[in-house]
């Protein structure tokens, strides 16, 4: 009823003014169903998405070389002055490679004898490709970056990027010159994981915070501070394997998780192609995550 | 007399301004600077943008670019679809509100009623995102945005009104 009173009043006002309510709850009407299309995964939200990505990646490439040529410089001068107290400790550390490049070495051999004799498939070489993140602002609501590469270069939706320390994300939509990967803190991203040596299974997930945590753990399972954690690879979301981060803090709420992808220095993404064939969609639902357990 | 093609072109090219300024900022804002934690706090210059044009210039920044530069920008960012214009279409209905009272305000009224306008599109929008994604998302990022928006808007305030008083003088 308050509908009709309301309607009633703007006869009495101008014209332009009853316009401008219209236009109002038209666009209000639109925005609602653009956010029921986005969330029912419409194809067509997600063309007009790569197409407009696609057009404004150059620009946003080319926007972003004098701020490439500042921070390299910034950069050179901050290692020039650190120079010799890091050379010290890169040499302690390289002794300390040195002695698990040995034990690397003696595991890889017996790893591969073990496979002859159980007569495990080997594993997938990965195509790679190096991209350059050219957008990565997306402000509070979302953690996802955008690539220059796109199908032209041989990336397809799903691949999983990488750092040169771990796993950062997957590729989630793909234009011909452009890419955009949702990481793994992102509130979308759901991640099966393996958390420490003896192998747990849990789902990483991301709440839009640096540090992802860990839902749907193995019962028995035993998580210390300190664990390694891997892509489990169920799902077939992602190659097994792979490595995501440490168990940074453990409480009786959330395990939280440090990845190892430094997120404030990302500026390339290792995009590696498994040839993981299976629906990743499956991955990214609550529900069937639930399912997983 | 009329107006020359050329005259008819830079009336254009001016009356564009506001849109047009505001599309290369929220494009420029989205390029990586290397700062440390900068991407998730980065200041949400469309929201300063369109709060300034549609209370000085609403000829200029009609309702439908409102709605267009926030659909931009939720492509551009890879936040749910709908979510940045449904929020700003509010935001701007709210604006035109008070417009008698802020129109005529200091300053400093004006930019705190900024910050609560702000505050309430960056709550709204927590909300809408924690009902339509799975998950609780950190509440920090967007406390912490809303707060270096807010600080950034006197700054990009006095760029605008500089290009109103210089390009807009009609």
């Amino acid at each position: 009823m308050n509908k009709r009173v309301g309607a009633i009043s703007h006869m009495t006002t101008p014209v332009q003014a009853w316009l401008q309510g219209s236009a109002y709850a038209l666009l209000l009407v639109f925005a609602v169903a653009l956010i029921i299309l986005a969330k029912t995964d419409n194809i067509a939200v997600e063309r007009v998405r790569t197409a407009v990505v696609d057009s404004v990646a150059p620009l946003m490439e080319v926007a972003n070389r004098p701020v490439v040529v500042i921070s390299d410089t910034i950069e050179t001068a901050q290692n020039y002055v650190a120079l010799k107290s890091e050379n010290e400790e890169l040499r302690r550390q390289n002794e300390n490679l040195r002695r698990w490049q040995i034990t690397a070495a003696k595991l890889q051999g017996e790893n591969a004898s073990l496979r002859g004799m159980l007569n495990l498939s080997s594993e997938i070489n990965p195509s790679v490709t190096t991209a350059r993140i050219v957008a990565d602002q997306g402000g509070a609501f979302v953690r996802s970056v955008i690539v220059n590469a796109g199908n032209l270069d041989g990336i397809i939706k799903g691949q999983a990027a990488m750092t040169g320390l771990g796993l950062a994300g997957r590729v989630a939509e793909v234009g011909r010159h452009s890419a955009r990967v949702v990481l793994l803190t992102d509130i979308s991203s759901r991640v099966p994981v393996f958390v420490g040596s003896n192998r747990s299974r849990a789902i990483m997930v991301g709440d839009n915070s640096p540090s992802p945590s860990l839902l749907y753990l193995d019962q028995d399972a035993t998580v210390k501070l300190g664990d390694t954690i891997y892509t489990s690879g169920q799902g077939g979301g992602f190659a097994p394997g792979l490595p995501v981060g440490i168990v940074h803090s453990l409480s009786e709420a959330s395990i939280k998780i440090r990845p190892y992808a430094d997120w404030d220095d990302l500026e390339f993404l290792r995009l590696e192609d498994y040839a993981v064939k299976q629906n990743l969609d499956i991955l990214y639902s609550d529900s069937e995550a639930e399912g997983l357990q | 007399m009329n107006p020359t093609f050329w005259q008819r072109i830079d009336g254009l090219a001016r009356s564009a301004c506001p849109f047009t300024i505001t599309l290369l900022l929220t494009i420029f804002f989205l390029i990586p600077l290397h700062i440390p934690n900068l991407s998730a706090v980065v200041p949400s210059v469309l929201l300063i943008s369109i709060f300034y044009w549609t209370l000085y210039r609403p000829d200029l920044m009609p309702i439908w670019a409102v709605f267009g530069l926030a659909f931009v920008h939720d492509l551009l960012t890879g936040v749910l679809l709908g979510v940045g214009p449904f929020i700003l279409l509010l935001f701007c209905l709210a604006l035109n509100g008070q417009r008698k009272f802020l129109a005529q305000t200091s300053f400093s009224v004006l930019w705190a009623s900024f910050f609560i306008l702000s505050s309430l599109a960056f709550t709204l929008k927590w909300i809408l995102i924690y009902l339509l994604e799975p998950g609780i998302p950190d509440f920090r990022p967007a406390l912490f945005q809303n707060l270096t928006t807010v600080a950034v808007y006197p700054a990009f305030s006095w760029i605008f009104a500089l290009i109103q008083r210089s390009l807009l003088k009609s």
